[in-house]
């Protein structure tokens, strides 16, 4: 910890350019942490270690603090544990990124009211009765330097970030180069002028090339890793990949009321890199979660087969997201066998671990098909489990090498009609690795497949699918 | 949605990310699907994005066989 103390010292201190009659602003910034638990231990070390060199390092975050560790996500009320750390590790300012509308308007205002710092963004309209604490722009004042910091959040195609369009019902939003010129009196009236944006890297070069009086874009959303910080049109511009890799330390030199100098440098976050202590008691204290371990539903009987578990998964993301059919890959279940007992948040985020979400399409029968034979292809012939439709599937020999016939029924037992469109929902994995010609490729949701299954099972209570199966399997050497 | 990979068209699911796109590159290019690790993907200047980062339609990317 001393030695890693003395290497912050030496890469605060190098950063003095020797000007006797300027001020040195100091900010450190993050963007896409996603939930990044593990990690706040080792960035209150390295924020604690800049402090003690220069208390007035301003820290920000560009957006999507949340989402990506049930941990988090799942904690009541949402995203607690990482406010706490960003209360502890005493951020200044956030922008709002597209994940943090991801618990609706009501989980964001819950947010914002726990937060220590100042959420941060110009472009949304909240109306007072959401609760949501948010402002466009907020001035520090860094011994005596005047820094102005704009937030700026993502908007997307539909004219609302990438999210549900549920999760920000009631909220308004605008694109960053109409409202931004609004606040040029206020880089008039600051020494420093900062955009804290989550649009993503491509967007930030053209708002650097449309407002070049910014000094400095802290830029999110697109996970670019920068290698320390990049000038374009005489704007600099600092992002870090995803849930930290890397934190960027910025220098700016300020001089008369302006920046004379700029340069910026990564600070790596590895298992190398030391923890602060109370941080880690945090952590270990939201690791224990009593979420994990809460019981959301029984299990009557034993399921003892990868079929029955995936008919189980399948038959919860169709009723979740009234879809006609629901199918997934075989290697997608990861448990064999679930005894008969309480059902656990725990045993079904082991069911389901890869914090997969959902991609829903309409398509055809004659699609459908071909999709399934396409995802027996991809996942090692192995022919998917589906609710809503069952198959007979007739092999060419008893391999299993190829799929001679594939006869699909609806749930009455007819057959499924080639050209009719279906609603289908299948995961991000499955979606992706189907190459099979269709019109619609669908859409991923932002929710994940695990927390669909949870909440089908708290809502159905009891389960049995002891013997289930989807599919039935013939060969045929004929 | 259409994603431009090395100078070739590849349509897929809205709201996919990085890691959904090297798994269909993966596919169409008849490469394991363990090999995706081997592969890395960089924005049109050459910046490194991890699986989880966001595409947009008509985005411009490269994946190299690292």
């Amino acid at each position: 910890m001393k030695k890693y103390f003395l290497s912050i010292i030496a890469f605060v201190a190098l950063s003095f350019n020797g000007i006797a009659t300027g001020e040195t602003v100091r900010i450190l910034s993050t963007n896409d942490m996603h939930s990044a638990l593990e990690k706040m231990p080792q960035l209150a070390a390295i924020v604690d270690s800049i402090r003690a060199i220069d208390p007035s390092v301003l820290v920000l975050s560009a957006g999507d603090n949340r989402t990506g560790n049930p941990y988090n996500d799942r904690y009541e009320p949402v995203s607690y544990p990482m406010i706490q750390f960003m209360n502890l590790i005493g951020f200044d300012a956030s922008a709002l990124g597209n994940h943090e509308y991801d618990s609706k308007v009501e989980g964001l205002a819950k947010m914002t009211a726990l937060s220590n710092f100042q959420y941060l963004a110009a472009n949304i309209t909240c109306p007072p009765e959401t609760g949501i604490h948010v402002v466009p722009y907020k001035v520090f004042d860094v011994k005596g330097v005047k820094v102005g910091v704009l937030g700026i959040t993502q908007v997307g195609t539909l004219g609302i970030p990438d999210t549900h369009p549920d999760n920000v019902i009631g909220l308004s939003f605008q694109q960053p180069e109409e409202i931004i010129p609004q606040y040029k009196w206020l880089s008039e009236q600051c020494d420093v002028n900062i955009l804290l944006t989550h649009v993503g890297y491509e967007v930030d070069l053209e708002l650097a090339k449309l407002f070049p009086y910014y000094d400095m874009i802290v830029s999110s959303h697109s996970h670019t890793q920068l290698e320390g910080g990049e000038i374009h049109n005489g704007v600099l511009i600092t992002q870090n990949g995803y849930q930290l890799p890397r934190v960027t330390l910025t220098t700016l030199e300020v001089e008369n009321g302006k920046v004379v100098s700029k340069s910026a440098k990564n600070i790596f976050i590895d298992k190398s890199t030391p923890r602060a202590d109370a941080a880690d008691a945090l952590l270990k204290h939201f690791k224990n979660s009593p979420e994990m371990e809460r019981q959301i539903g029984f299990f009557t009987t034993d399921i003892s087969t990868y079929d029955a578990l995936g008919v189980m998964m399948c038959d919860a993301w169709r009723d979740e997201l009234a879809c006609d059919i629901a199918f997934e890959n075989y290697g997608g279940v990861r448990y064999d066998v679930f005894p008969a007992g309480p059902i656990t948040v725990k045993d079904i985020l082991n069911l389901d671990p890869f914090m997969n979400t959902a991609v829903v399409m309409t398509l055809t029968g004659k699609e459908l098909s071909d999709m399934l034979i396409a995802c027996f292809k991809a996942d090692r012939n192995r022919f998917p489990i589906t609710s809503g439709c069952t198959a007979i599937v007739t092999y060419t020999d008893s391999n299993k090498t190829d799929i001679k016939t594939l006869q699909l029924f609806d749930n009455d037992g007819r057959a499924l009609d080639m050209k009719k469109k279906y609603r289908v929902m299948t995961n991000n994995y499955v979606a992706s690795i189907c190459d099979s010609p269709r019109k619609d490729q669908g859409e991923r949701g932002t929710e994940t497949t695990s927390d669909l299954i949870i909440r089908w099972i708290e809502k159905v209570k009891t389960v049995d699918y002891q013997g289930r199966n989807s599919f039935i399997e013939v060969w045929n050497n004929h | 949605m259409t994603v431009i990979v090395n100078n070739s068209p590849i349509r897929i699911f809205r709201g996919a990310k990085v890691g959904d796109l090297l798994l269909r590159f993966a596919v169409r290019n008849k490469l394991d699907l363990k090999s995706v690790t081997q592969l890395k993907v960089t924005d049109r200047w050459g910046h490194a994005l991890d699986n989880e980062a966001p595409l947009n339609d008509n985005q411009i990317v490269q994946i190299i066989n690292s």
